[in-house]
C-alpha cells in the first residue's frame, strides 16, 4: 500500500508538467524559480523550517562524487496553509528521507520550489 | 490615550466579543445591518487597490491605469513591486522590510487564504479593525469627533479615522498617513496628504462590500477609486484566531537570501 501510494504520487508528478502554475505567494513566487520541472530528487532532513514566511525543508543530498550537498526546498505556503491540509510541525524531522520534485531556482543551483514530496516513501499534500 | 490603554481596550473588546459569541452561529436572514462585528473573508478576486494593470480582471471591466499627475508617475516609477507587470526580483517593497502595511494595503487583505481576512470589533464610541495578516489593529472613532486638519494631523501608518452612518452603509474618512506604505502590492503610492473614504455595506447576512476612494492631489489628478471588494462573514471563525503573523525580520531576510530576492534599500 505504502509503495502503490508513493509510485502513485510519483507518477502524478511526472504527469503535472506544464498544469502547473506559479501560485501567487507572499514574494511573488512567479519569477523566483523555473517553470520546469526536476527530480524526483532525494535527500536526508537536516532542518524543516516550519514558520512564515514560507515553509522551507533543508536536505542533505549525496551527489556522484559521494559528496553531501546542502539543498533547500522551498514550499509556496505558510505554516497556517500547511496545518489546515493535515502537516504538522512534527510533519518532517531531521533525519528523514525525503523525496521531491521541484521546480529549480532561477541561478541557485541546490534551492528548488517543491510541488511533490514524500517524507519515508509517505506523500504528504502540497497542491491545494 | 495611550498605546497601553488601547491596547488594554482593544484585548478587552475581543474577549467581550469571544465571550457573547460575536457573530451567531447560525446564519440570520434577519441580520442587523449596523452590526459589522465578526471575521470576514475576502471572497473577490483582486488583491490589489483597484482594477488597474495587475489586478485581477474580472466581470469584463477593463483595467485602467490611475489617474497620475507627472509627480505621481514619477513616485509610481520608483516603487519596485515583486508583482504585477512591474514584477522583478530585486524589489523595494516596504513589506519585504518588515514595514507596516498601513492603510489602505490592510484592507486590501493581499495575501491568499486563510490569510486574507480581518475582524471588526464594534465596542461604544469607535470600532476596532484587526489584520491578521501582520497582527495589526486600528480604530475608528465612532463618537462624533472631527478629522483634524492635514497640517495638524501626525503621519501614521493606519492614518486617524473617523466614521458615521449613512443609512446602513458606514462612511470611514481617515487622515494623517505616513507616506512610506504603498496602496498595493503593485506599488501605487501615496503622500502624506491622502485622504481616505471606505464605505461599507452589509449587503446580506454573510456579504460585506467595501469601496475605497484616494484623494490625493499632488499623486492622483481625480479621485482614484478602488474596485468593488466583497468579504465573506466566516462564522466559524468567531473569537478564534490560531495564528499570529508577525513580520519577524530575521525571518524575512533568511528566506529572501534564499530565493534571491532583494528588498534593502537600494
Amino acid at each position: 500500500m505504502r509503495q502503490s501510494r508513493y509510485r502513485l504520487a510519483m507518477i502524478a508528478a511526472a504527469a503535472l508538467p506544464g498544469l502547473l502554475a506559479p501560485a501567487a505567494a507572499h514574494h511573488g513566487g512567479a519569477i523566483e524559480f523555473q517553470t520546469r520541472i526536476d527530480g524526483p530528487l532525494t535527500g536526508t532532513v537536516t532542518e524543516f523550517a516550519f514558520r512564515f514566511p514560507h515553509v522551507v525543508i533543508y536536505l542533505d543530498v549525496a551527489s556522484e562524487g559521494g559528496q553531501k550537498q546542502r539543498w533547500a526546498m522551498n514550499t509556496r505556503w505558510t505554516p497556517t496553509i500547511l496545518r489546515r491540509h493535515g502537516w504538522t510541525r512534527h510533519s518532517v524531522k531531521p533525519g528523514d528521507t525525503v523525496t521531491v520534485t521541484y521546480r529549480p531556482h532561477l541561478s541557485a543551483p541546490t534551492v528548488g520550489d517543491m510541488l511533490t514530496i514524500a517524507v519515508n516513501r509517505e506523500p504528504l499534500p502540497l497542491e491545494f | 490615550m495611550s498605546t497601553s490603554r488601547l491596547t488594554s481596550t482593544f484585548a478587552a473588546a475581543m474577549l467581550a466579543t469571544a465571550w457573547c459569541g460575536g457573530s451567531s452561529a447560525q446564519p440570520d436572514a434577519g441580520f442587523d445591518a449596523r452590526d459589522l462585528s465578526g471575521h470576514w473573508d475576502r471572497v473577490t478576486p483582486n488583491e490589489s487597490f483597484a482594477n488597474t494593470p495587475g489586478g485581477v480582471r474580472r466581470g469584463g471591466v477593463d483595467q485602467r491605469e490611475a489617474p497620475f499627475t507627472q509627480a505621481g508617475r514619477a513616485l509610481f516609477d520608483a516603487t519596485l513591486p515583486g508583482y504585477g507587470p512591474r514584477r522583478r526580483m530585486q524589489r523595494n517593497d516596504p513589506l519585504g522590510r518588515c514595514e507596516p502595511m498601513g492603510l489602505p494595503r490592510s484592507l486590501n487583505a493581499e495575501i491568499i487564504a486563510p490569510h486574507a481576512t480581518f475582524e471588526i470589533v464594534q465596542a461604544p464610541g469607535k470600532l476596532l479593525q484587526f489584520f491578521e495578516y501582520r497582527h495589526d489593529w486600528r480604530e475608528i472613532w465612532m463618537d462624533g469627533r472631527e478629522l483634524p486638519a492635514l497640517e495638524d494631523a501626525y503621519p501614521k501608518w493606519n492614518g486617524f479615522s473617523v466614521g458615521r452612518w449613512e443609512d446602513d452603509t458606514l462612511v470611514v474618512e481617515s487622515v494623517g498617513f505616513d507616506d512610506r506604505s504603498w496602496l498595493d502590492k503593485l506599488g501605487y503610492p501615496h503622500s502624506e496628504e491622502m485622504r481616505l473614504e471606505e464605505r461599507y455595506r452589509r449587503v446580506d447576512a454573510d456579504s460585506l462590500e467595501l469601496t475605497m476612494t484616494v484623494t490625493d492631489p499632488s499623486v492622483y489628478s481625480e479621485p482614484f477609486h478602488s474596485d468593488r471588494k466583497l468579504f465573506e462573514l466566516n462564522r466559524g471563525k468567531a473569537g478564534a484566531w490560531d495564528e499570529q503573523i508577525y513580520c519577524i525580520p530575521a525571518e524575512e531576510m533568511s528566506y529572501q537570501d534564499l530565493v534571491g530576492t532583494g528588498n534593502r534599500i537600494e
